[in-house]
């Protein structure tokens, strides 16, 4: 199966190799035959990709431990799901899972543009195959998945996949990000196609943009659902950390963003086509710059591939993507020029265009921070790093102008704005942040924080603004059609999806910038050392460590704490919070030890999630208590067990001592008495009395951070959704006129 | 006023708010930047109530907990120095010995004090397996993986 594996990439090398060359050939001699050929070789790379993975799945779903893979990331006790997803925890896999991602959309853009772009979509095709190619030739060469290890020394059992990646998030965090980053690929090869082409009009952008949403919103949902996991897990940073990768991420998701909006204004008004095709460009090289901080251990980062040796390569490809996307950019400025000039600064396209810069700047302070230990390696010799704390003061007040603007770009009118439009639009909205600021500075420690204030207000402006809205549009269609205002509301979004969906990502984005002013600003943490009984206060409320917990099941010891959480004197929740040890495979640590060694253990958090606030508790467990006993039945089985091969090794053969020593193992019952020794040492945890380290954090207003993606990921999926889906029926021929010219974005 | 006029004051005014942000994000990089420091550096650099990011791998056998404290030795990447830290709190999950760290201290005449939730660890998912590792579950020595309860 090994042989069959490789020999599929090999093959989706040469189909890569074939494809460029068709594609080329055929787009200079002008031979569709071969411009099909192209197209083909990236289906059949697809599909070939897709079998080499199931491939990997079935080893991995077999337990087949030659896989060098399966046998580094999986072992016999791994559940069915996790052996799922284990293919991606490992390096070798996840290159395995780009490609084919990355190969299945673009075939299905290449499907998509069979009858259009006829000049363009050949050299897209080969950008596409080209940087499939890439990835192909990393996964054939450097990290094989397919590695195999020689039947004499391939283990009986695999060294199991990590406990802390034994997470429902591992089944969708790493393939939604992965999917936004090889979908942004597809805008990228076709902004290259064009500039080859000089092809530079609107419609290559109208037919990818499609793609630069899906992007946005798979990547986008990927970053929130790894937030969410870091949140639940112990020592990962809460659900934003500033982390090398976890910005690498951000940057190229921030750029999609403002070219979301700026495209816009190259539909409506024909400007801006050097900046728009520059942003395609950028997001498609930073998607490709986050997969090289995570495997070329540049960086050190919390999601950094160890070891890793694939840094060159990628260098030489993201210096390939800059040169040539310069190179082209430069070469057709001429054809890049806008059609119009701005007209004046109080528009919705100076607004966008602001809102773009404003979003531009956030990512270049994230890049400068995230790189400053090269940058300063380079320039001192010296590697420094300003950590966390040097984010806060550059992108906090950036995202509040944004959020300002979120509010103020959609109902700007085009062109130039009167003062009578800003009337109509702005003053409802503008009350309502001016009250929710005044009540949150008078009732609430908000008015201690400035920039938390500033967040509620302007957050409360954009909500305003997108009810006003939605109010007005359905207003306006009840009195057209005279549906009911439900009905009203639906065919409002339905007529308008790209529209109405962004008010509603909108309003998601103003929920979560509440969300997180909120949880960050004002958040209580607290470690303390607690004995049972005892308590602890964090904020206005108090902690008290009602008893220790035990469990035994047969994938791992649990020793937790429930702890009893109060407010004022009121129960408010009682919490279970454990940590979790799963048995190692190092010898090291003896048979009675492997199951207490906490290398290889994991905390499940105690979380009490509401409207207002969170309460996140977790106790590392204190097994010093358990360690002389430990030690004396590791020694006591160790004595077993030697006396048992000593005794073998005398009467046996050495081709079948092994098989011996576990038959006698068997009939002595050695592993019933160590799984009785485990039982018992586990059980005296919770006879002692001795202090358990606590950590318990009050995080206000956490829970609208995850509505908030939850209402942008809706929006995303409404103006992405293609019409035929959501349109049934036409408006008559009376209404259309006057139903269009509300509705006009 | 004249349109090409109005175009070079925006066009100026964008360039200085860039001029200002970028020279802010340098003034602010270069003089908040605290050295990432191995084992080693550490050692010949260290002042007291000096403030350092030690960046290594946890020294096998250095682990030792006490109440709420967590000793610990960071083992400098390329030579056999490591410095012993001090940690109070509750470590990160995948914190262990043999893995890679980094953690905020504070030099107390000598005394390496590790700062309150300043230790990070690698992400799980990232780990290479060390080769041969897995040799040892091969015959038996360590027995089924499950405890049956």
């Amino acid at each position: 199966m090994s042989t069959l594996g490789h020999a599929l990439l090999l093959l989706d090398l040469g189909l890569c190799l074939f494809g460029i060359i068709a594609s080329v050939h055929g787009a200079r001699r002008d031979r569709p035959d071969w411009i099909e050929a192209g197209r083909r070789a990236m289906y059949a790379l697809a599909g070939l990709s897709v079998i080499a993975f199931v491939l990997l799945e079935v080893a991995f779903i077999r337990g087949d431990f030659s896989f060098k893979v399966v046998a580094d990331t999986s072992s016999t006790t791994t559940p069915l799901f996790y052996r799922l997803t284990a293919p991606w925890s490992s390096q070798q896999g996840s290159l395995l899972l780009w490609v084919t991602l990355s190969s299945l959309w673009s075939s299905l853009a290449l499907y998509l543009t069979r009858k259009r772009l006829r000049e363009i979509v050949p050299y897209a095709t080969a950008v596409l195959l080209g940087m499939n190619g890439f990835f192909v030739a990393l996964a054939s060469f450097a990290a094989n998945p397919f590695q195999t290890t020689p039947p004499a020394v391939t283990p009986t059992d695999g060294a199991g996949l990590d406990p802390l990646l034994m997470h429902p998030s591992m089944m969708f965090h790493p393939p939604m990000l992965y999917s936004g980053y090889t979908l942004m690929a597809v805008p990228f090869a076709f902004a290259v196609a064009a500039l080859i082409t000089g092809r530079l009009g609107s419609e290559w952008i109208r037919d990818t943009r499609r793609f630069a949403l899906a992007a946005w919103l798979c990547l986008g949902m990927g970053i929130i659902l790894g937030a969410r996991w870091s949140f639940t897990e112990l020592g990962w940073g809460g659900y934003w950390g500033w982390d090398p990768v976890e910005n690498a991420a951000l940057m190229p998701w921030i750029v999609c963003t403002a070219f979301i909006h700026s495209i816009q204004i190259q539909e409506k008004r024909g400007m801006l086509k050097v900046w728009n095709v520059s942003l395609v460009l950028s997001y498609g090289t930073l998607a490709i710059f986050g997969t090289f901080l995570v495997r070329s251990g540049v960086l050190d980062s919390i999601h950094a591939f160890g070891g890793s040796t694939l840094g060159i390569p990628f260098v030489v490809l993201l210096s390939a993507m800059v040169i040539t996307s310069v190179g082209l950019v430069v070469w057709r400025r001429e054809g890049l020029r806008s059609e119009h000039r701005l007209d004046s600064l109080l528009s919705r396209e100076a607004m966008f265009l602001l809102q773009n810069l404003v979003l531009v700047a956030i990512t270049f302070v994230i890049f400068w921070i995230t790189l400053f230990p090269l940058i300063s390696l380079a320039l001192t010799g010296v590697r420094a790093s300003v950590g966390p704390p040097a984010f806060t003061p550059f992108v906090v007040p950036l995202a509040l102008v944004l959020v300002l603007l979120t509010g103020v770009g959609p109902l700007i009118s085009w062109r130039r704005a009167t003062a009578a439009n800003l009337r109509r639009h702005f003053v409802l909205p503008l009350a309502l942040g001016v009250v929710v600021g005044v009540l949150t500075a008078t009732l609430t420690a908000a008015g201690r924080q400035p920039f938390a204030l500033a967040a509620f207000v302007f957050g409360a402006f954009v909500i305003g603004t997108v009810a006003q809205e939605f109010y007005r549009g359905t207003a306006a269609r009840r009195a057209s059609t005279g549906a009911s205002w439900p009905h009203a509301l639906i065919a409002l979004v339905r007529r308008n999806r790209r529209r109405y969906g962004g008010y509603i990502a909108h309003l998601g984005f103003a929920v979560m910038l509440i969300g997180v002013a909120a949880s960050s600003s004002f958040q209580h943490a607290r470690h303390a050392t607690l004995m049972p009984g005892q308590s602890v206060n964090d904020g206005a409320y108090s902690f008290r460590y009602v008893r220790p917990t035990v469990a035994v099941n047969s994938e791992r010891l649990s020793f937790g704490a429930v702890i009893a959480v109060s407010r004022g004197g009121k129960f408010v929740t009682r919490l279970h919070t454990m940590q979790s040890f799963y048995p190692s495979t190092n010898a090291g640590d003896g048979f009675i030890g492997r199951f207490f060694d906490s290398a290889n253990a994991d905390s499940t958090i105690g979380l009490a999630s509401g409207t207002l606030r969170d309460i996140w508790t977790v106790a590392a467990a204190n097994l010093n208590p358990l360690l002389p006993l430990i030690q004396r039945d590791n020694a006591l089985l160790t004595s077993r067990y030697n006396a048992v091969v000593r005794d073998v090794r005398k009467q046996v053969p050495v081709a079948r001592q092994q098989a011996a020593v576990n038959n006698v193992l068997d009939r002595l019952g050695f592993w019933t008495a160590r799984d009785v020794a485990v039982q018992a040492i586990a059980a005296q945890y919770l006879k002692h009395r001795y202090p358990v380290a606590f950590l318990v954090i009050v995080f206000p207003l956490v829970g609208w951070l995850w509505a908030g993606a939850a209402i942008i990921f809706i929006g995303g999926l409404i103006s992405l959704v293609p019409p035929a889906l959501l349109v049934r029926r036409r408006s008559p021929a009376t209404q259309r006129p006057r139903v269009a010219a509300r509705e006009l974005v | 006023m004249d349109p090409n006029r109005k175009r070079a004051i925006r066009l100026t005014v964008a360039l200085t708010a860039a001029l200002l942000l970028a020279s802010a994000l340098i003034y602010v990089s270069f003089s908040a930047g605290r050295d990432e420091l191995t084992a080693s550096q550490l050692l010949n650099k260290a002042k007291p109530g000096g403030q350092y990011i030690l960046a290594g791998t946890v020294e096998n056998g250095s682990i030792r907990r006490q109440g709420e404290r967590t000793y610990f030795s960071v083992l400098d990447p390329k030579r056999r120095i490591a410095v012993p830290v001090s940690y109070t709190g509750v470590v990160p999950d995948p914190f262990a010995q043999g893995r890679a760290v980094m953690v905020d201290v504070t030099d107390q005449g000598g005394r390496f004090i590790g700062q309150q939730n300043s230790l990070t660890t690698k992400c799980p998912s990232k780990y290479q397996a060390a080769s041969g590792a897995l040799k040892q579950t091969a015959g038996e020595p360590l027995g089924p993986a499950t405890v049956k309860s």
